[in-house]
């Protein structure tokens, strides 16, 4: 004989204990010092697990990935110079890509007419680009790296979402403050390259 | 003439609650956007083309159900006023209660041992 | 006699879709704390505008009626929902002489506008001509009339003790903290009235008539724009009218220590709504932990469980008020309790002789 009823208590104790520790955690939350602003997301933890996005934001992990972009060597702020830029314009990266959105016009001297080896536009179709990291895999020059922003969201499809050279440019400043365990790496290696 | 009042006011207060809902709904039918279309007012069956009609015969279940339902709200009709007075019947109230509550409740467990109540 | 007896018209028929609208935001804030969510906080502060950003969708909402609908049934359901759920609130009083109209078979005319809405929710599902809108009205149906039993023989203790039907003498017969809930029977029937009265208002977990994920919506499946709104309105409105009525018949309506300072009728007025809001929030509670009932243990639930336990129950309060003392609070605590054990072995205690039935023998099953 088994007694009916007991576990339906039970059940009804456990929604009561959510819905107090939302509050005490709530208040807890608001009162420490030390538990301000930071964003739940351990299991072991009580109480509201929202985070509210636009005002609160989660730290993206170093290898998420967005959008390829082109590096040069900078500050931030800094205007990307044909000197300071990476890029080759070998074009390895537009043959990898699998939904071909990258588009590359080699720059030439405009003193003899002869390709030079710089990139003078480079375009990569947003909305067409899969985030698979491909060029990044492959540049043999650590130009074209992939980046954090994910908030690309616009009003219409055909200005706006082909990201052009100047567009695409960010410092190496905003890549070791963005990827500080990957920057680390390639410049222990470029070192090892360059006593070598 | 107290008792005559309270009946109406619930007529007065038909009138008013009736006017609710009318006024809701014909001030949404001044509001709201009417563009009717034939796929808009086929009838809701998950997506795919209606087949066949909806008014069809339904499971006798249902009418088991509900004839138990009248038996026992006919008991209920009788019950409420027996229990206003069952103060001044003392015992005897509650013997005569007792045997015919206990003629409907064997009823009940006739039809629950024939398995009236198994709903599968 | 002048114009006056418009006046309690008049607040009921204003308070009404305010108090509905402030239900749903309650509902929803609760349900969203016990889930460890925010619920709704972006309208306004603490999201208290959100109700009237659904109204104005709800208004601005295109109105559809379905081709080959009863276009009749399907335009007076809505208003026949409303127009009984307003009318509950009539007979509840909010505080002394606070009661629009204080009858006699108050108990009973509750009931009888409370039930009145199978009626309406049977009309919605037949006039639209969907398959899941039949379903849900009959299953509404069944659903309704076969906890319509349990809560009335539950509702018949009031009047045994009483000796009144008049809600108003019902409350004075708590008044000094005499309150009904603290009698082993009166504890049993508020129980009971909540599980009958969730069935009744179609709420959590007896929502089988417009259950989401089997039957769409149910009955209002085919309702759209300020028609749906209706239908909401009127469950909320019911949902508050049937906590009003557990806070009057078993928690002393209102009853409670008066401040001094502030007028008796203004905390008489206060001690009924916030028994009435505690009322809701156990309904909330309820719907925030328990998934819904199968239709087949709905219908047992019903007849093998709520009715023997109602039955036991008022045989209790029989007791109670024939043996006043301890012999009458044993007995009345005793028999539901026996009566709840024994049933819900018998109910749940798989019977093969009756389940097999219609299973051809050879097969094994």
């Amino acid at each position: 004989m088994r007694i009916y009823g007991l576990e339906l208590l039970r059940g009804l104790s456990v929604t009561l204990g959510h819905f107090i520790a939302s509050y005490t955690e709530g208040f807890k939350r608001t009162f420490a010092n030390r538990l301000r602003g930071q964003v739940r997301q351990d299991p072991s933890e009580r109480g509201i697990f929202t985070v509210q996005y636009p005002e609160e934001r989660l730290r993206v992990p170093e290898r998420f990935r967005v959008l390829p972009v082109l590096i040069f060597n900078g500050k931030e702020g800094e205007k990307w110079t044909p000197a300071a830029e990476r890029c080759t314009a070998c074009g390895i990266c537009a043959k990898v890509c699998p939904p071909q959105c990258i588009w590359i016009v080699q720059a030439k001297d405009p003193a003899s007419g002869k390709p030079t080896p710089k990139a003078s536009e480079f375009f990569i179709d947003v909305d067409v680009c899969m985030n698979c990291g491909l060029c990044a895999e492959f540049c043999p020059f650590d130009a074209i790296k992939m980046d954090h922003t994910f908030e690309l969201g616009g009003q219409e499809r055909k200005v706006s979402h082909i990201f052009d050279i100047d567009k695409l440019h960010v410092s190496t400043e905003y890549y070791a403050k963005t990827h500080p365990k990957a920057w680390a790496q390639e410049e222990e290696a470029r070192r090892k390259k360059a006593v070598k | 003439m107290s008792y005559h009042l309270n009946y109406l006011f619930l007529g007065v207060f038909f009138v008013g609650a009736c006017a609710v809902p009318v006024l809701a709904l014909g001030l949404a039918r001044l509001i709201a956007p009417r563009k009717p279309g034939k796929e808009k007012l086929s009838s809701y069956e998950c997506g795919v083309e209606t087949s066949g009609d909806a008014w069809v015969q339904f499971r006798v279940q249902y009418y088991l159900f509900a004839i138990l339902f009248v038996v026992f709200d006919v008991e209920a009709l009788f019950l409420f006023p027996w229990a206003v007075v069952f103060r001044e019947m003392g015992m005897a109230g509650l013997a005569a209660m007792a045997i015919f509550l206990g003629i409907l409740a064997l009823g009940l467990a006739y039809a629950w041992q024939e398995g009236v109540l198994e709903w599968d | 006699m002048g114009l006056g007896f418009l006046i309690p018209a008049i607040v009921i028929l204003a308070a009404a879709p305010i108090g509905m609208m402030g239900l749903t935001w309650y509902e929803r804030k609760v349900i969203a704390r016990m889930q460890d969510r925010f619920g709704p906080n972006r309208v306004g502060p603490y999201g208290l505008l959100q109700p009237i950003a659904d109204g104005i969708k709800m208004f601005t909402k295109e109105d559809l009626v379905p081709e080959g609908a009863d276009r009749f049934c399907h335009l007076l359901a809505p208003i026949l929902m409303v127009v009984p759920s307003l009318f509950l609130f009539t007979v509840l009083p909010l505080a002394p002489g606070a009661v629009a109209a204080p009858l006699a078979t108050g108990l009973l005319f509750f009931m009888a506008a409370g039930s009145s809405e199978t009626l309406a929710i049977f009309m919605a599902g037949w006039g639209s001509r969907n398959k899941f809108s039949l379903l849900g009205a009959l299953r509404s149906a069944a659903q309704m009339i076969s906890y319509e039993v349990p809560l009335l023989l539950t509702l018949a203790v009031i009047p045994l003790v009483v000796g009144s039907l008049n809600l108003v003498e019902v409350v004075k017969a708590q008044e000094g903290f005499r309150w009904f809930c603290a009698t082993p029977w009166g504890l049993t029937a508020l129980a009971l009235t909540l599980i009958a009265g969730l069935a009744e208002v179609n709420r959590t977990p007896f929502d089988l008539p417009e259950a989401e994920s089997e039957i769409v919506a149910g009955f209002h499946t085919e309702f759209s724009g300020m028609k749906f709104a209706l239908f909401y309105m009127a469950e909320f409105l019911s949902t508050l009218a049937l906590a009003a009525l557990a806070a009057i018949l078993f928690l002393g309506g209102w009853d409670g220590p008066a401040a001094g300072v502030v007028p008796a009728r203004w905390t008489n007025a206060l001690w009924m709504t916030a028994k009435t809001l505690g009322m809701v929030f156990v309904m909330i509670w309820i719907r925030g932990t328990f998934p819904r009932f199968r239709m087949d243990q709905l219908m047992g639930f019903a007849w093998k469980v709520m009715v023997p336990l109602s039955l036991a129950n008022g045989l209790g309060a029989c007791f109670w008020v024939l043996r006043p003392g301890l012999a009458g609070n044993v007995v009345s605590a005793a028999l539901p309790l026996g009566a709840f054990l024994v049933f819900t072995q018998l109910w749940l205690t798989p019977k093969p002789h009756l389940t097999t039935k219609w299973i051809d023998p050879a097969l094994k099953l």
